[in-house]
């Protein structure tokens, strides 16, 4: 046999949300010994395909096999079975259960649970690979890193040889991705296929051995990653030609647009979420917000915008005429009623921005309905806006009636985009503060 | 093994023949099971069951006004539901309603002349169920009480005060029952449109159901509702007053839940009973999802439950069965109304272990 045995070979996977096409005829080998890197862009059916895998979701059509055998794979159970396991983006442990506890759940209980015995199998793991667990730690204990650790320990437990994490690094620091990846390495040199779903170039390159690129739930195309630039890489990805090296002129004449002063933030159960946060954001400036996932970015936007409560601090807006104003303690409407032209661009743009199920014109509707005095909303400014917005914007949609939640996400960014810069007049001078979802 | 995926969007003329398939089965399972069970020939339950709905003058008639005032309650708990606020509470509100039409055609009967009173009638019943929408909004509002339980609860209280008052009230002492209130001066009873009592009913649930067909599609209103329902945290977004709208949409939904009970006692009824909402609260809960929400719809959704409803009940009566079998006949065609709307959500297919192996291999 020239060819290596591949773990799994999936062939002419497809799988279809209603009318949107997640994955269209994928075929994807993934060998054992190997760290294949998926690489697209949001929405390119990365996770869908490795959830068919892991039996999350069900194929339309196509094949799988493992270890040349054709397989059925209908619930995780299966996924267990063949040595299939996944680590997904959102934990699935239990917070007041300890390590120990939430790794032998699920497990066939028939001979009862033996936590002592099951605790030192995992000892005897972390020993292996290098991980770093108590297993009598209680998961509401551990940090994020700790938690993810646990997933991994939990698949490696159950025997898994082909492994899969769905965007690992995400709310992982940088030395917490170096200890991942070390422990990840250990794993393929022991034999086992591991599969990291991503769209982080930079990683692709430290970690994988070999790349699968997806766009538009379809499989583009593969290299070897030693032998391959990012350049290549992208450019797989989006389709076309892309420079990385995008020219940064130096801002001319920025105008200093918002204060942020001493703002602290708790949630609701009254965990600090921004401890005495001060910024100035200019006018001509992008300013980027950096950090895990999870470090207070999304309050921060949200206490601009007047979506959060704030417990101290000020945050002050500065207009063309330099005029102050300030906008804490208001609420989003109050803010726009000052004249104050603030477009915030959520990270959840379905859950918070848009109405997925309401028509484009609807979703255009959401700024404008409280316009005039009469008791009637006015859809035909709204929708001359969605005509405008569709056609300047290339939104790929069958027309402005349809529901949003039919778009696929990048035309829905589009949607959402098109309303917020035409409903702030002097947007392009106002902050836009945008929440990517990386 | 059976797979389930949600379905492109189906064209509204498939998805109507389905719902009518849907009644077909419904029917002729009913038909089935009262054969089976009581040896009768289903062509005559099936006439029995029409002419239960359609036999007289008079069946047509109890048929409309029985239609027009679940499509009232379900008129008023169309907006609660459309933001997603549970209102489980039409059946307290309904009995509120009722509860202060009665006393004012106790209390003020004669006292006042009739057009004032009827003009109080109104106002009370309206403001009483009002209130009784308003108590669990507030708690919502404020501090995001679970509305479900809450308002189910209010119906408990609803029930127990009409019980106590139907005592106080109770002609002659002792019959814990009101009889029919004013018989002889007929104070308080709303007008009748020439010889038809239940005309006036049915008209004005009528021009309910077009002004909430206006409020809930064109006004600013109705559009802030859909963008709560939908999503609150859109709402937020955009600075909608999100328990502002929870209480403004509960007043409403309470206010016409009383007004139905105001149409029951002034009405038709004539009289205040525990039972007077007869589980509409909850019935109209159903005529209100399974339209969608569009009023319109509605009053297809609750022409086909009163019809149902009537036809089993006068199943049961002709052929001296009990309730409980008209109950029966009643369920299974929920049963199958409610299922169809699956099928129109969702495909169903099945795949064979054996198969995919064999195409794999291929």
């Amino acid at each position: 046999m020239a060819e290596k045995q591949p773990a799994v070979r999936m062939r002419h996977i497809s799988k279809s949300f209603g009318q949107v096409k997640a994955n269209h005829n994928v075929d994807l080998d993934i060998y054992g010994g190997e760290i294949l890197a998926l690489l697209g862009e949001n929405g390119s059916g990365k996770t869908i395909l490795m959830n068919m895998l892991s039996g999350i979701y069900f194929p339309d059509a196509g094949s799988i096999e493992i270890q040349g055998k054709p397989v059925t794979i209908a619930s995780p159970r299966d996924a267990f079975e063949h040595g299939i396991g996944m680590v997904h983006q959102h934990f699935r442990l239990v917070n007041v259960f300890s390590a120990t506890e939430n790794i032998v759940l699920g497990l066939d209980e028939s001979e009862g649970f033996n936590l002592k015995a099951a605790s030192e199998k995992i000892h005897a793991i972390c020993e292996a690979y290098g991980f770093d667990v108590d297993p009598n730690q209680k998961v509401y204990e551990m940090s994020v890193s700790q938690k993810q650790t646990v997933e991994i320990v939990k698949l490696i437990y159950r025997g898994v040889d082909i492994l899969i994490l769905d965007e690992p690094t995400a709310v992982l620091t940088p030395q917490e991705t170096e200890k991942l990846f070390a422990v990840l390495r250990n794993m393929r040199n022991d034999g086992k296929a591991i599969v990291i779903i991503t769209h982080k170039l930079h990683e692709v390159q430290e970690i994988s051995d070999r790349v699968v690129v997806l766009r538009k739930g379809e499989n583009v195309g593969e290299m070897v990653t030693a032998k391959s630039t990012t350049q290549q890489m992208t450019n797989m990805m989006v389709g076309h030609q892309v420079t990385l090296n995008i020219e940064r002129p130096t801002p001319v004449d920025p105008v200093e647009r918002i204060f942020v002063n001493d703002l602290t933030v708790r949630d609701d159960e009254g965990v600090p979420k921004l401890d005495n946060v001060s910024f100035s954001a200019f006018g001509g400036e992008v300013l980027g917000i950096a950090g895990v996932s999870n470090s207070g970015q999304r309050e921060l936007l949200e206490a601009i915008a007047g979506l959060q409560s704030i417990e101290s601090g000020s945050i002050q807006y500065v207009g063309d005429d330099g005029q102050v104003q300030e906008l804490a303690g208001k609420d989003p409407y109050q803010i726009s009623s000052m004249g104050v032209a603030l477009s915030f661009v959520p990270e959840d743009r379905l859950g918070m921005g848009l109405v997925g199920s309401m028509s484009l014109t609807d979703n255009m509707l959401l700024r404008s309905f409280r316009d005039g005095k009469s008791i009637f909303a006015d859809r035909k400014a709204p929708r001359e806006l969605a005509e405008k917005v569709v056609d300047e914007l290339e939104v790929d949609t069958p027309g402005v009636d349809t529901p949003v939640r039919r778009l696929s996400g990048g035309n829905v960014q589009k949607v959402l985009v098109g309303r917020e810069i035409s409903s702030s007049q002097a947007s392009f001078s106002a902050p836009m503060p945008y929440a990517a979802s990386t | 093994m059976i797979h389930i995926a949600k379905r492109k969007e189906m064209p509204l003329l498939q998805s109507m023949a389905i719902r009518g398939l849907s009644v077909v089965l419904a029917l002729v399972i009913c038909g089935v099971i009262t054969t089976i069970l009581t040896g009768l020939n289903p062509i005559d339950v099936y006439v029995t069951f029409f002419s239960g709905a359609f036999g007289s003058a008079r069946k047509i008639w109890i048929l409309l006004q029985e239609i027009a005032i679940l499509l009232c309650v379900s008129l008023a708990l169309a907006p609660a539901f459309k933001m997603k606020f549970w209102n489980l509470g039409g059946e307290g509100q309904v009995l509120m309603g009722a509860l202060a039409t009665a006393a004012c055609m106790i209390l003020l009967g004669d006292k006042i002349p009739n057009a004032l009173l009827i003009a109080c009638m109104v106002v009370y019943s309206i403001v009483a169920g009002a209130v009784w929408g308003l108590i669990p909004a507030l708690f919502k509002a404020k501090w995001n009480t679970n509305e479900t339980l809450f308002t189910l609860m209010m119906n408990y209280v609803a029930a127990q005060l009409v019980a106590y008052f139907i005592i106080v009230w109770e002609v002659p002492k002792g019959s814990g029952k009101i009889g029919i209130i004013n018989q002889s001066t007929e104070a308080g009873w709303l007008p009748q449109i020439g010889d038809y009592k239940y005309l006036l009913n049915i008209i004005l649930v009528a021009i309910i159901t077009v002004l909430m067909y206006v409020y809930l599609k064109y006004t600013k209103h109705g559009y802030e509702i859909s963008v709560v329902g939908e999503s609150t945290n859109t709402a937020r977004y955009v600075g909608i007053d999100v328990p502002k709208v929870i209480i403004r949409t509960m007043l409403l939904s309470g206010a016409i839940c009383g007004f139905a009970g105001l149409l029951l006692v002034g009405g038709t009824d004539h009289t205040l009973a525990t039972t007077i909402a007869n589980s509409r609260g909850f019935t109209g809960v159903m005529v209100a999802w399974l339209a969608k929400f569009n009023p319109f719809s509605m009053i297809a959704s609750s022409f086909l439950l009163v019809f149902m409803e009537r036809g089993a009940s006068e199943i049961s009566t002709i052929y001296a069965l009990n309730q409980s079998f008209a109950d029966i006949l009643t369920g299974i065609i929920l049963f199958f109304i409610i299922g169809s709307e699956f099928f129109i959500t969702y495909r169903v297919y099945f795949t064979k272990k054996s198969e995919e192996v064999e195409k794999a291999d291929v």
